[in-house]
């Protein structure tokens, strides 16, 4: 008896002990057990360090061009050969993925930012306000997305990729702002919303105490996707002539240059790479994404 | 061709119809028994990489691909042989009179339209009207009007009410007529009316000028006098031409010749599937090219070379741009041979000039001229002020100096040889900044507004295709249009100028219808341009084609290719 | 349902009216009026008051309102400006290239919905089974494979390698069958292909999440208990009931379809309304960015407005909303 006493005691205090897990961490758990996801973050993860580290990798410049040795084949010095202007393809694929990464991840979070803000204001606010901001996001989506970036390239003359991402930016967020706004007006009617309200609470602090953080999840589904969505855009507009400058590395460009019948046939070294780097991405991430999805939201699986 | 986005300039233009080279006289029995057995029929294909305009009217539209187009369906009078000899092509015979200042022209009797109508006077008259008219030089885009602008009796403006005929020009018989000029000219002949081209009376002459671009004849011409005449067109994909039955120089053996806009990316898989017949390939990909079974590659110089161009009057840096040694640090720090190497592959050669090696013109003195010394270059730039503050070159005035030079869009190795060249100014300590690519006519329309410099464009890497003719009016003289807009090289107080217009005129005076002292003075001005570098002189890039095994019969020349109605196929297997 | 067309009808009004005040903002943020160049022409003389003269003719200098006013009724008579670079009307020029990109979009979406709705209605069919599993790890691999590089790897196998199919344009020039429909379908296969690759995937993955809903349903329960054979149930009452919101989100998508197309037309060559625009921004043709910028606008529209349209059919809720 004396045990089985002993033993409730104990039970009892490590009852005490256990804290209650906020769903954040929940959701976190959920993810790790999720085996694709994490495999996708694995490999988001060493990709970003190779690019990030690059110059562990290599110790070749990204910018020096070298006349004397273009287009050549791979070799001890070059494993993966070098392009028209002499640069080693190894490390213009790792440093340009920092470029690529770099473009995906800031125009998806001023994507988000600008969106999050406009479709909370819009979806918190309701009735005719609402109604008003909405018309303009709906107009704003009429136009396609790549033809309306083309567009503002011709008026801008991007030679860089930060202009590249404020057109990317600019033309992304009506899409965002229509699905937090979706969220947004769902949130309001949550009971902890109108409870707070009827207590007096301000309107920013209902937005950024208490709605603002239980949409994260959401967001952080909604970036992943973007995320996925812009790696690859930079490539597509190289492809189409309306890239970054030659000079600055990067994957799409990589793959741009060698996407003609003969490169593609003989020099399988050069536009693989890029390519494959490209798709992994992608792919990660969207296993990441899907990952999330299912870890913060149980019920959206379906 | 290799994709060089090339420059037409005024006179210096390659006036396209005069390329097609021919047997000159008669064809003898041996060459008729060989041309008899030689298999007819087949189709042939042959690309443009980029779409066309789809005016058809010769001279009417502004691009260079559908010049090409009809240039096989519509003869001039005169054309050049591969040795850049003038030989006849509609007319055959012609002699000046004696004091040099009138032409006599005398038509082939074999010239016929494709529907069995002789070509006459009156369709060369048309075509001279055509060049000459105010409709064709103020409201269309009037390029070739200087091909009449020196036939007596048209204006200074360039130009005559439609359907008025130059004094100068007059029919004499149905086969003949002829042209004067004001003064004698040696260079008129091969360098402009050459080019004239007659147009079909019957169909437009009694049309206004003023409606030729809206007319049936102008989306599709169903006669012509060249050896291809048009068939149909796909706007944007391809156009179709057929054997001419009644040309001049006999039928062609190939039945059908087919124009397709083919993308560079995929221009060598067509190739090499044999969807395409003969193209134009870069000199990166002559290894694998030649590599394949039914390819073969002919590389030839071309008539042209690239530079890199200083807007002399620029409003920011026009004065340092202005200054010879500067232009003479910046021939002397880039390695042209390096250049020929990594982009050219060794197809190609440093240019020193203004005419390209392969012209028979050329001065050889020329070879071997700025070797690459970046030692040179910075003594230089250190002799004529330009100081180096913090690692970079600044103005004799001290005011930072960071030109940028403008490289147009749509090849991909003008970015990359761009880079090169930032490269070699960087190593001597000029700042230079390589724009983002912009389109080439809309770098051609900001140069032609510019003449108060205060465009954005200071230095600009393009290419001339030049001429058969090496006559430098229309492009070199300080007045010349093409100069102003160019760079600019228009300074009279400059003596070098001076000297540079006096050679000009002497080249083709009365005097210069001797061969030898055309040679001298033409000598004289390379070598005054080659110090002088009012443009800094790069590469003459060779030009790659490469065609199927099956084609045969194809004249490479650095003028194109020519005889198109001797080729023939042989049926592959 | 006559009065909800009326009042959709009447809502694309303003939304036309601000696309063409954004399409006008536009022109006007766009370097280079076509009139200034003439000031720096040396052969003009006079150039100030020619330039004057032709802006007047032009109505440059007119209030901005006023030229927006003339601008909407030049557009309205069909005059969309001239092309620089063709040196051709604009509205020719869309009339030439447009019907191949609808034949594009035609195609593709034919391919998603053919290809997507099955694939979706089976996986649902038989939820976490085998083929669902691999098959849906198939589909988000289509799914994160840009468009693009489908459309390299497809013309790659099949028409360098392979030499089955054509990689340019929409007919083969010069021979006696160009133009039949065999020589326009062979020319379609691989480009209306990669368009649609990457987007079959989402719309399995829709049908499948949509299907799964119904098939939860009782009335479907209820068939299956009458005795009625799996397929008949799925195809009968099941697909009929999640096929709507499907074909209605495609009505939504067709944005997305003609973004893919600009890159899908550039690489196979297609002269479509991508291959246009690509064009004339590479050549700053500016008459002919915005009139295709346009052009995508209004069609996105129409299909908005279409599949409104099908959705409001279908579900009676929404017309008196």
């Amino acid at each position: 008896m004396a045990t089985a006493a002993e033993s409730n005691r104990v039970h009892v205090k490590s009852q005490k002990m256990i804290k209650p897990q906020s769903q954040f961490v929940l959701g976190l758990r959920r993810f790790a057990r999720n085996r694709l996801a994490l495999v996708g973050a694995i490999i988001l993860f060493i990709i970003v360090f190779v690019t990030v580290f690059a110059p562990l990798f290599t110790h070749y410049s990204p910018n020096a061009a070298n006349i004397m040795d273009t287009d050549a084949p791979p070799s001890p010095q070059h494993i993966f050969g070098t392009d028209d202007s002499g640069y080693d393809n190894l490390t213009r694929l790792l440093y340009g993925g920092r470029v690529d990464l770099t473009i995906a991840f800031v125009a998806a979070f001023m994507t988000m930012f600008l969106g999050t803000t406009y479709g909370a204001i819009s979806g918190y606010v309701g009735g005719w306000v609402d109604s008003l901001m909405m018309r303009f996001v709906d107009v704003m989506l009429n136009f396609p997305f790549i033809p309306f970036i083309i567009t503002l390239e011709a008026i801008t003359n991007t030679a860089n990729e930060w202009v590249l991402i404020a057109v990317v930016g600019f033309t992304a967020w009506p899409g965002a702002a229509r699905f937090m706004r979706g969220v947004f007006l769902q949130l309001r009617e949550q009971d902890y919303v109108i409870g707070a309200r009827t207590i007096g609470a301000r309107s920013s602090r209902l937005i950024f105490r208490h709605m603002l953080p239980n949409s994260l999840s959401v967001l952080v589904v909604l970036v992943s996707f973007s995320v996925a969505g812009f790696v690859g855009l930079n490539a597509g507009l190289s492809l189409i002539g309306l890239g970054l400058p030659i000079n600055v590395a990067s994957w799409g460009g990589l793959l741009a240059e060698h996407s003609n019948y003969l490169a593609l046939r003989t020099e399988p070294y050069a536009w693989i790479p890029p390519a494959a780097m490209i798709v992994l991405t992608i792919l990660s991430v969207n296993f990441m994404g899907d990952g999330l999805r299912d870890a913060f939201d149980p019920q959206a699986r379906v | 061709m290799k994709k060089r986005t090339t420059l037409m300039s005024a006179a210096a233009v390659v006036s396209l119809s005069a390329l097609l080279a021919g047997c000159s006289g008669g064809i003898g029995a041996d060459a008729a028994a060989r041309h008899d057995s030689i298999p007819n029929g087949g189709t042939m294909v042959q690309t443009f990489p980029t779409t066309f305009g789809t005016n058809l009217i010769p001279f009417m539209d502004a691009s260079a691909y559908t010049a090409t187009a009809v240039g096989y369906s519509f003869d001039s009078i005169l054309q050049f042989n591969r040795n850049a000899v003038l030989e006849g092509d509609l007319v055959d015979k012609w002699s000046y009179s004696p004091d040099r200042t009138t032409i006599y022209f005398w038509l082939n009797p074999k010239a016929r339209w494709s529907n069995g109508l002789y070509v006459t006077s009156k369709d060369v008259e048309l075509g001279v009207d055509w060049l000459a008219s105010k409709s064709y030089n103020t409201t269309y885009q009037g390029e070739y009007g200087y091909l009449v602008a020196n036939i007596k009796g048209v204006p200074a403006s360039g130009y005559l009410p439609d359907g008025q005929t130059p004094s100068g020009f007059k029919i004499l018989g149905p086969r003949e007529f002829s042209i004067s000029m004001n003064q004698p000219d040696a260079a008129v002949l091969p360098s402009q009316w050459s080019g004239i081209t007659p147009l079909p009376w019957y169909v437009l002459g009694n049309l206004p000028m003023s409606q030729w671009k809206s007319s049936a004849f102008n989306k599709m011409p169903n006669i012509g006098s060249g050896p291809y005449i048009m068939k149909g067109l796909v706007p944007g994909q391809s156009i179709t031409q057929v054997a001419n039955p009644y040309y001049v120089f006999g039928k062609p053996h190939i039945e059908t010749n087919i124009w397709k806009v083919v993308s560079a990316d995929v221009v060598t898989g067509q190739l090499a599937s044999g969807q395409v017949t003969i193209a134009g390939i870069q000199a990166k990909d002559y290894k694998k090219m030649v590599a394949l079974p039914n390819i073969s590659v002919d590389v030839t110089p071309s008539n042209g070379f690239s530079y890199l161009g200083w807007r002399l009057n620029n409003s920011v840096y026009g004065k340092e741009f202005s200054n010879v040694k500067f232009r003479q640090a910046v021939e002397y720090a880039i390695d042209r041979n390096a250049l020929v190497q990594a982009i050219d592959k060794g197809f190609g050669k440093p240019e020193n000039g203004p005419l390209p090696p392969i012209n028979g013109w050329y001065n050889p003195a020329l070879n071997g001229t700025y070797a690459y010394s970046p030692a040179m270059a910075n003594k230089l730039l250190d002799e004529a002020g330009f100081k180096i503050v913090n690692g970079w070159r600044t103005t004799p005035g001290g005011r930072p100096f960071a030109p940028t030079i403008t490289i147009s869009s749509g090849d991909t190795q003008i970015a990359v040889e761009a880079n090169f060249l930032k490269q070699y100014l960087n190593a001597v300590h000029i700042n230079v900044k390589i724009s983002a690519p912009i389109n080439f006519n809309t770098i051609l329309n900001e140069l032609d507004n510019d003449a108060n410099g205060k465009q954005n464009i200071q230095g600009f890497f393009l290419a001339w295709s030049l001429s058969t003719d090496p006559d430098p009016r229309g492009l070199w003289r300080s007045t010349d249009n093409l100069n102003l807009t160019t760079i600019d090289w228009s300074n009279k107080k400059d003596p070098a100028i001076v000297e540079n217009d006096k050679l000009i005129h002497l080249q083709h005076t009365a005097a210069a219808f001797d061969y030898s002292y055309r040679k001298n003075i033409l000598d004289q001005w390379q070598v005054l341009l080659n110090q002088q570098l009012p443009e800094n002189f790069l590469t003459m890039d060779d030009g790659l084609t490469a065609y199927n095994k099956s084609l045969h019969g194809v004249v490479f020349s650095p003028y194109g290719l020519l005889h198109p109605y001797e080729w023939y196929l042989t049926p592959s297997n | 349902m006559t009065a909800y067309i009326v009042r959709r009808l009447l809502g694309l009004i303003p939304t036309l009216f601000i696309i063409t005040i954004i399409g006008f903002i536009m022109m006007h943020l766009m370097p280079g009026n076509a009139f200034q160049a003439l000031l720096f022409n040396p052969k003009i003389k006079n150039g100030a008051s020619l330039l004057k003269n032709l802006q007047d003719q032009n109505g440059l200098n007119l209030s901005w309102p006023q030229q927006y006013v003339n601008w909407i009724g030049q557009m309205a008579h069909g005059n969309l400006g001239n092309s620089f670079e063709y040196n051709q009307p604009v509205s020719q020029l869309i009339g030439e290239y447009l019907p191949n990109t609808l034949e594009l979009a035609l195609a593709a979406e034919i391919i998603i919905l053919i290809a997507g709705i099955p694939l979706g209605v089976f996986q649902a069919s038989k939820v976490n089974g085998k083929f669902d599993i691999s098959t849906s790890f198939f589909a988000i691999f289509l799914f994160s494979v840009p468009g693009f590089i489908f459309a390299l790897f497809l013309m790659f196998i099949f028409s360098f390698m392979l030499n089955w199919l054509p990689s340019i344009g929409t007919v083969t020039p010069g021979v006696s069958w160009s133009g039949d429909l065999g020589d326009r379908l062979s020319h379609l296969i691989l480009p209306a292909l990669s368009l649609s690759l990457p987007a079959i995937a989402g719309y399995s993955r829709l049908t499948r999440g949509n299907t799964l809903s119904v098939i939860v349903q009782d009335y479907v329960r209820t068939a299956r208990a009458k005795g009625l054979r799996q397929n008949k149930v799925l195809f009968r009452h099941v697909l009929r009931n999640s096929i709507i919101p499907i074909v209605t989100q495609f009505g939504f998508d067709i944005g997305g379809l003609f973004s893919g197309a600009v890159l899908i037309e550039e690489i196979f060559t297609w002269p479509g309304m991508g291959e246009l625009s690509v064009n004339a921004v590479l050549n700053r043709d500016y008459p002919l960015i915005l009139a295709t910028l346009m052009i995508f606008a209004v069609a996105v529209l129409i299909g908005n407005l279409i599949a409104d349209l099908f959705l409001a059919a279908a579900d009676p809720r929404i017309r008196y909303s």
